[in-house]
């Protein structure tokens, strides 16, 4: 069979067997009580249990049939009549029945609930109670309820509970019993009366309470088997007349149970039994389960009140739990807002979790972390190496859900974490973003613990010859847990989570950090922009005063000046068309710098024919040829800066050149990817003329603003700027400018642009 | 009727510049292009501002009604855009022609001024034969070329 260890196992076999039983429809009712079925609307008897001899001295078969006043004249009924008449009689329960048999008067309990469109009702013998019995149950629950409320651990609470059940209702062991997400059971609370055996602190497999046993406790607060010896009592007729089926007797009191669940009681040398259903919300927290070793009834005004503090109890778990979980929630987020204040300084969100690792490990009350960003692990603490940081990420990452995987045994999902287990047993996945390949990795090392169990749990149920068996040994049996971390808290996932959070908040802060210093920038420019045109236009005034003053004074007075004088304030007047020139190239090559480019694929060649447009004139009338030897490429560039290249560097050759026989050629060069070490293949291209050419020591200079090299009146003059705006321009395109000269011979202006990736 | 007639009832041009040099030049300009409109000089911004603000087409003589306005934008109290802007929301001046006329070759300053309703910009140069000539094509095409608005009431 399973090997220790293995609960999986265990409710495997639970499932194929005990899960199966119906055990909500017995067909029979323990004999401490009668159950009749009655008609909603006459209140005839339609099934009754065969015992009613025995409690009222009459067969079955003188009921069916009839109603109960038929049946039974000498009883009281009346307040029964009443309780029947109401839309929901439960709600009457118990209601007091007196019979009489053999000439003496029997007082039940009677107990109602309406199913399956008739009505249910037990009677319970009781015991004639006086009022002062009942007001001590009720200061007893009062009392209880007291001690629950002022218990300030869980363990106070849990011995609290068992303590006032046990004075109830004088089971020789009332225990605290608590479910494990596993629905596993542990004892965590015990009140015992006399040598009864202690259970306290043993654990007992799922398959113990099976699941459809689970359900009717999450959906009845108490169950009593006041002998489990008994010998069930059959219904009669077997199935209800109305369906045809079986009876539902879920929310019947006195239900026939299990035999498995009888023997398994017998096992454990158990004669009477109850349990009270925990609840924590909608789901089932536990049961206070009371044992005796021999049989033992109880009033329906006890086992009500043990109800109350079940009730009382449930009330408490979850006010606990919660008190727990705020708490826990509480130190998470200081511990949160710590962490946050911090990341918030720190541009390097990966870099503040290295930091500051006391507080990240804190927060999870993990050992060890490793984050991963694209392919770099960053670990802190106590983890596995990096090599088996990306098995284990390759393993879990597909059983993570939303993001998120946990476990506090890796080595059982990958049996090789059996070699870091002592760093590495729990692991707390969280992936940061689902873009990107960014997670953290929480770890937790093995805590080796003892578990007790009640009998070995792989054998909880033996298979005897006809039909399951539950185990027959309940004593103390330890099981060794290895390859185990404490489990992740919900607070503590909870807090991982909100690492995610955190990680896209800081990606947020510098996305608009960027966005904030860019706009700054763009304001500065603009700033800047509207400066040197400010500034340009402060020069231009005097210098237009200059001018037209000067034109006064010779339109007025130049007939009075010598020649000599004509000429001086002539000069005058061309300096100062040459400083506004000046002011205009300069304020051109500023703007030019801070243009933002925009960038299409363009055909150069379009480009070139502008350019050629543009200085059509010019090169007519200097009668130069222009080459173009082949097609040039398609290049992503600006194309009004582009073609301010190309008029520039054709207005240069046109310019520099003595010859008698002038040309120029614009074309493209292969072998223009090597001189860009990196990045997108470039378009080298060139402007060759067969000009002056540049002697080589002022090669490196052409390209510096406002640089000559020969005398202003040479060569039609100009500015400076030109050479200098090309460099500009192509530098922006991320394309390099160069040249080569042979002076006296001719120029060649290179320049790079990146290259459409289009045809 | 012919609302720019060619004698008696030539229609004045305002000149709202503060530079001097600017009137001198535009009215030797102006005398050399044998211009005779009357021009009426604002030296400020704040004494053009009046001027607009008080401003009533004459009922008796609608012909007094200036037919082009020059206007520099660098002026040392007011903002020319601040001039502009008050004379195109003046119910009777709004119709009257605005040349912005300044030394800035700002694309902000020009695009703004057109989005203010001038309806022409111009940029100043440095040589007075420049500015003779940039006077010749203004008063050629807005002074013989164009019909301007007439300025009598319709029914008048």
């Amino acid at each position: 069979m399973s090997e220790p260890g293995q609960p999986a196992q265990i409710r495997a076999l639970d499932l194929s067997a005990c899960a199966r039983e119906p055990i909500h429809i017995p067909g029979s009712i323990q004999p401490h009580g009668v159950l009749f079925l009655l008609s909603a609307s006459d209140h005839t008897v339609l099934q009754v249990s065969e015992n009613t001899a025995a409690h009222l001295g009459v067969e079955p078969d003188q009921l069916l049939g009839r109603s109960l006043q038929e049946a039974m004249p000498g009883a009281e009924w009346s307040r029964l009549e009443e309780a029947l008449a109401q839309p929901d009689p439960a709600a009457e329960s118990p209601v007091r029945v007196i019979a009489v048999r053999k000439g003496a008067r029997r007082s039940f309990d009677a107990l109602l609930h309406r199913i399956e469109g008739a009505l249910v009702l037990e009677l319970e013998p009781v015991a004639e109670q006086d009022a002062t019995e009942m007001t001590r149950f009720l200061r007893q629950v009062r009392v209880a309820i007291e001690e629950l409320q002022a218990a300030e651990t869980d363990a106070k609470l849990f011995a609290a509970c068992a303590s006032a059940v046990s004075r109830l209702t004088g089971f020789e062991r009332v225990m605290v019993y608590r479910f494990d997400e596993d629905w596993n059971g542990e004892v965590v609370g015990e009140q015992l009366i006399g040598d009864a055996d202690s259970y306290m602190g043993l654990h007992f497999p799922a398959s113990d309470i099976p699941e459809q046993a689970r359900a009717l406790y999450a959906r009845t607060p108490l169950r009593i088997i006041p002998d489990a010896s008994y010998q069930p009592a059959p219904l009669r007729p077997e199935l209800n007349p109305l369906t045809q089926r079986p009876l539902d007797l879920s929310n019947a009191a006195l239900r026939s149970v299990s035999p498995v669940h009888l023997e398994y009681l017998r096992n454990m040398g158990v004669q009477a039994s109850m349990s009270i259903s925990l609840m924590r919300g909608e789901r089932l927290w536990g049961l206070v389960a009371c044992h005796h070793a021999t049989a033992r009834i109880l009033p329906y005004a006890i086992r009500t009140a043990c109800e109350l503090v079940g009730r009382a109890m449930s009330v408490q778990i979850s006010v606990q739990e919660e008190t727990d979980r705020l708490r826990a929630q509480l130190e998470a987020r200081s511990v949160q807002t710590r962490f946050y204040d911090i990341i918030a300084e720190e541009n390097n969100f990966v870099e503040a979790l290295v930091k500051y690792t006391p507080t990240l490990l804190e927060m999870v009350h993990a050992n060890g972390a490793a984050i991963l960003t694209g392919t770099r692990w960053t670990r802190l603490g106590e983890t596995p190496g990096s090599a088996e940081l990306d098995r284990i990420l390759e393993r879990i990452e597909p059983l993570a859900e939303d993001g998120v995987f946990r476990t506090d045994a890796l080595s059982s999902i990958m049996p090789e974490a059996e070699s870091f287990k002592a760093k590495a047993s729990g692991l707390l996945f969280v992936s940061l973003s689902s873009a990107e390949r960014n997670c953290i990795l929480l770890f937790r090392p093995e805590v080796t613990s003892v578990i007790e169990w009640a009998g070995n749990p792989t054998k909880a149920v033996e298979e005897g010859t006809y039909r399951l068996h539950p185990r027959k040994s309940f004593a103390a049996w330890q099981q060794t847990v290895t390859g185990r971390s404490a489990p992740w808290r919900t607070e503590e996932i909870e807090a991982a989570l909100e690492l995610r959070n955190a990680f896209n908040a800081s990606i947020l802060q510098r996305t608009d950090r960027l966005l904030r210093l860019s706009t700054e920038l763009e304001r500065k420019n603009s700033d800047l922009n509207s400066f040197a045109y400010i500034a340009a236009h402060d020069l231009k005034e005097p210098v237009r005063g200059i001018h037209h003053y000067t034109s006064f004074v010779l339109e007025d007075y130049g007939q009075q000046l010598p020649e000599d004088g004509r000429q001086m304030l002539n000069t005058v007047q061309t300096l100062a068309v040459r400083i506004e020139e000046l002011i205009g190239s300069l304020l051109h090559f500023s703007s030019v710098g801070r243009i933002k480019i925009a960038t299409y694929p363009v055909p150069l060649d379009s480009i070139v024919d502008e350019a050629l447009l543009m200085l059509k004139k010019r090169i007519e009338d200097e009668k130069v040829e222009i080459r173009r030897p082949a097609t040039l490429p398609v290049a992503m560039c600006d194309r009004a800066l582009t073609r301010e290249v190309f008029v520039n560097l054709i207005t240069n050759a046109l310019k520099y050149n003595d010859k008698p026989e002038r040309w120029i050629e614009i074309g493209s060069r292969d072998g223009a990817a090597a001189a860009t070490a990196d990045a997108a293949p470039a378009a080298l291209l060139y402007v060759r003329d067969n000009g002056i050419g540049i002697r080589e020591k002022h090669q490196q200079d052409v390209f510096a603003m406002f640089r000559r090299l020969h005398d202003r009146d040479k060569y039609g003059g100009g500015t400076g700027a030109g050479l200098a705006i090309v460099k500009t321009i192509v530098e922006k395109h991320g394309g390099e400018v160069s040249l080569e000269s042979v002076f006296g011979e001719g120029t060649t202006f290179l320049f790079t642009l990146p290259q459409s990736a289009q045809p | 009727m012919n609302p720019n007639p060619p004698s008696a009832t030539l229609r004045p041009l305002v000149l709202i510049e503060d530079n001097e040099l600017d009137h001198r030049a535009i009215e030797r300009g102006l005398q050399k292009l044998n211009v005779r409109n009357p021009v009426t000089h604002f030296h400020a911004g704040e004494e053009a501002l009046d001027y607009i603000r008080n401003y009533k087409v004459s009922a008796d003589h609608p012909e007094t009604t200036p037919g082009l306005i020059i206007l520099d934008l660098n002026l040392p109290d007011t903002h020319g855009r601040e001039i502009l802007a008050a004379l195109k929301h003046h119910e009777e001046m709004r119709v009257i022609p605005v040349v912005v006329w300044s030394i800035s070759s700002d694309p902000a300053d020009i695009k703004l001024c057109y989005l203010d309703g001038a309806n022409s910009y111009i940029q100043k140069t440095v040589s007075l034969e420049g500015t003779q000539e940039l006077l010749q094509h203004i008063t050629t095409y807005w002074l013989d070329l164009v019909s301007l608005p007439p300025v009598a009431p319709a029914d008048a």
